[in-house]
């Protein structure tokens, strides 16, 4: 479980995020929602540990930065990078090294065909579109089947049979027993797909939804969004 | 580390295989071979001509020191003529040794960010690796593709045997003294990066200590001068080339271990070496046990570093600074077709430097020519150009390091303008020595002023500086069109300082004859032979240029 408690991120005096804390449980969705410029991708950056905050952000009770910690987690980026030097194939290879993977060649193959990549195995890095760079990017943080995975904007490039493949993929990793934290702005990408909401505006927690309580409410998560971000009303749900 | 062998092997393999997809690359392997072949030759050509020519340093040195006395061949130096050339050679051995580790450890706060990119970050700063394995990783990296950047110095070895009489072998281990010092350097700046990112108090006292060490024996040897009663060139020697300060740990020992190569004590150089390679391990421990954390200043680093690479692949560049409102914004830009290329050049020119003329490369050719200009004048009396000469090259060389028509091929119009690439690369170039002769002028003025033996020797110069920026400009945008955008940088880097080297040499041999014999003839010479090779370059490059990149 991803435990995040007080999290503060200062830039100078201007403050990214501000005393964000929720919780991820195992086996769900969640959804980080919230416009352009409201921390979502300083929440992520902080949980993965690129950043240094104010805080505690736990992995099943482990520090974030530790190595121990890093096993459970994947990062996908928004803006896809790779190198332009490796192949796809050797971009997967150099994944699995990197995190002592065994056993892996049949579920590498298993990605590629998928997200249909498999006839690219010997494209190098700079010679894919970039909807392909983000696909091998989602690949290569698939790869060590992580328990808990981080998508900055994931669907951003995607054609729509990736984005179709990716929200099946999300489905079956929850029912795989691992948690999802997707940050986005692009709240009918995820309408389907979400148990929980955490909805950010001006680097704040301004909600937290549960999934129940808004069908029991008949109303949607886009009502609900515009209601909270342009102060129609406020506070917890 | 698993990943490490497993990424140098495959980038290193993958390089290959893109340098031998792009069929250009023949063309340019060609073109080395042959500036070598034709470097060799004039090279023997001024061997056979002139049988007891003397080497560079000697040359450069006696007219200094017997102030332009007639020249003696190699032979006939004295003892005491042999003790003072070593001297010379340590101190600027150790001199440019002590600057090169300190630029390293002065940068190294600013520099160790920009080690990562972006697929680092996303790969290797989410894998379950030490941040201290993801630094050692790249640091081991960089330290390999410095290696490989370096092989260009190799074409030096012929100068290094004729010049100072060393063998191969000799030549190869300073070779390894070099590699050794890039290694230094490199760990250097990783030990002061991690401390600084780790330590943010620490951050503010990284450059006045490098500053204070660099300052500390220029200090010593002004001490020497006015209060010991020692020449400048003694006290020189004394801090840069005696024996008890090789002792002083890393600068020391690599000018200790180059010197005692250079005169065949290879015990004394082993036993150099054994500490240089102590030194590398101990700065590989330090790192490795610095409880670091720079993630968050490598990610803008690396953010940066894709920003700039987006921004110069889509013609743009990153400006973070904003410009100032006194700035013209309505002048009228003049000329038509391939002729634009030129005439904007002078058009930002005049509105973007001090009075037209003044801008940061002009001042550095300025001061260049002030310092080198008053220390002939003041300190060793004499006003020989040579050394202004020499130095405003090697500048001007430096400068042109990379593609300096780069502001104008990275933007798409230049390809679109419907216009001959010859035209457009021509208006484009010409814009480019005007800018260098402005640049230039400030320097030439006050080198005039204060070493005014010669204007024929003046202008010619003149001549040197700007054919030589003709030349390296046309290099670098050879190498800018020629090779695919996705080529390694570091490995397209090697292409273009092999080409420069291998086509610098023959001017190197001419400017030595020149040294020895007659000057003004042989800077005719090199005047027309950086034109010539230019002429070569220019039929090739606008082949390129609406051939599209790979």
């Amino acid at each position: 479980m991803l435990k995040v408690e007080h999290l503060t991120k200062k830039y100078g005096k201007v403050f990214a995020t501000r005393d964000v804390s929720f919780e991820l449980p195992d086996g769900s969705i969640t959804v980080l929602l919230g416009p352009n410029g409201a921390g979502k991708s300083t929440v992520i950056k902080s949980v993965i540990g690129f950043l240094k905050y104010e805080g505690i952000v736990t992995v099943n009770g482990l520090y974030n930065k530790s190595v121990e910690a890093k096993r459970l987690l994947g990062y996908i980026p928004e803006l896809p990078s790779l190198y332009p030097n490796l192949t796809v194939g050797e971009h997967m290879e150099f994944i699995a090294r990197a995190y002592r993977l065994t056993d892996y060649k049949a579920y590498k193959d298993e990605l590629l065909e998928r997200f249909e990549l498999s006839d690219k195995v010997k494209k190098f890095g700079d010679e894919l579109s970039k909807g392909m760079q983000q696909k091998l990017s989602i690949c290569c943080a698939l790869l060590p089947k992580p328990q808990i995975m981080l998508f900055d904007e994931p669907m951003i490039g995607l054609d729509p049979h990736a984005i179709k493949e990716l929200k099946d993929l999300f489905a079956e990793l929850r029912a795989g027993g691992a948690s999802l934290l997707i940050s986005t702005h692009m709240i009918d990408s995820v309408d389907m797909l979400w148990d929980r909401t955490i909805i950010m505006k001006d680097g704040e927690v301004k909600a937290e939804v549960d999934r129940r309580d808004v069908e029991e409410r008949g109303v949607s998560l886009e009502d609900l969004f515009f209601s909270i971000t342009e102060n129609k009303t406020e506070g917890t749900v | 580390m698993r990943i490490l062998p497993y990424y140098l092997i495959h980038t290193f393999i993958n390089a290959i295989k893109k340098l031998f997809r792009n069929k250009i690359i023949a063309v340019v392997l060609a073109f080395i071979a042959i500036m070598g072949l034709i470097g060799g030759l004039i090279g023997l050509a001024i061997g056979l001509a002139i049988p007891d020519a003397p080497e560079e340093p000697t040359s450069v040195y006696e007219e200094i020191e017997e102030n332009e006395a007639d020249y003696n061949s190699a032979d006939d130096l004295t003892e005491e003529d042999r003790a003072q050339m070593h001297t010379v050679l340590e101190a600027a051995v150790g001199g440019l040794m002590l600057l090169i580790v300190l630029l390293h450890i002065y940068t190294g706060d600013k520099s160790g960010v920009k080690i990562f990119t972006m697929a680092d970050v996303n790969f290797l700063f989410a894998a379950p690796l030490r941040p201290q394995s993801v630094l050692m990783f790249k640091t081991v990296l960089q330290m390999g593709l410095a290696v490989i950047s370096s092989i260009y110095l190799l074409f030096q070895i012929p100068n290094l045997m004729n010049g100072l009489g060393l063998t191969l072998i000799q030549c190869l281990c300073i070779f390894i003294g070099w590699v050794l010092m890039l290694f230094i350097g490199k760990l250097a700046a990783v030990f002061t990066y991690t401390i600084a990112a780790t330590h943010q108090a620490l951050r503010r006292y990284v450059r006045p200590f490098a500053v204070a060490v660099a300052l500390a024996p220029a200090l010593v040897v002004a001490g020497l001068v006015k209060f010991g009663g020692k020449g400048v060139l003694d006290a020189i020697g004394l801090v840069f080339a005696s024996r008890p300060t090789r002792y002083v740990p890393l600068f020391g020992w690599l000018r200790g271990f180059v010197m005692s190569l250079v005169d065949g004590q290879m015990l004394s150089a082993l036993l150099y070496l054994a500490a240089l390679i102590a030194l590398c391990i101990l700065l590989t421990c330090l790192i490795w046990r610095i409880k670091a954390d720079f993630y968050e200043d490598a990610l803008q680093g690396a953010d940066e570093l894709r920003e700039k690479t987006e921004a110069a692949q889509a013609g743009k560049t990153v400006r973070k600074k904003e410009r100032s409102a006194k700035i013209a914004r309505n002048g009228d830009l003049t000329g038509e077709g391939a002729r634009v290329f030129f005439t904007k050049t002078m058009y930002n020119r005049k509105r973007f430097s001090f009075l037209g003329i003044f801008t940061p490369t002009c001042a550095t050719y300025t001061l260049i020519a002030a310092a080198v200009g008053l220390f002939l004048r003041l300190v060793v009396e004499t006003k020989l150009l040579l050394p202004t000469g020499v130095i405003l090259c090697i500048a001007i060389f430096f400068r042109n390091m990379g593609n300096p028509l780069a502001a104008e091929t990275s933007h798409p119009f230049f390809f679109l303008v419907p216009e001959s690439p010859f035209r457009k690369i021509r208006y484009a170039l010409t814009g480019g020595i005007y800018e260098t002769a402005l640049d230039l002028i400030p320097g030439f003025l006050l080198t005039a002023l204060l070493l005014s033996s010669s204007v024929a020797e003046l202008f010619l110069w003149l001549g040197v500086w700007l054919s030589l920026d003709l030349f390296c400009s046309l290099v670098g945008l050879f190498i800018d069109l020629a090779l695919p955008s996705s080529f390694v940088p570091a490995i397209a880097s090697m292409i273009g300082m092999s080409i420069r080297m291998t086509a610098i040499l023959p001017g190197i041999f001419i400017l030595i004859a020149g040294a020895v014999t007659n000057l003004l003839p042989a800077l005719i010479g090199l005047i027309a032979l950086n034109c010539v090779v230019a002429a070569i370059l220019f039929a090739f490059a606008p082949r390129f240029l609406h051939t599209g990149k790979n």
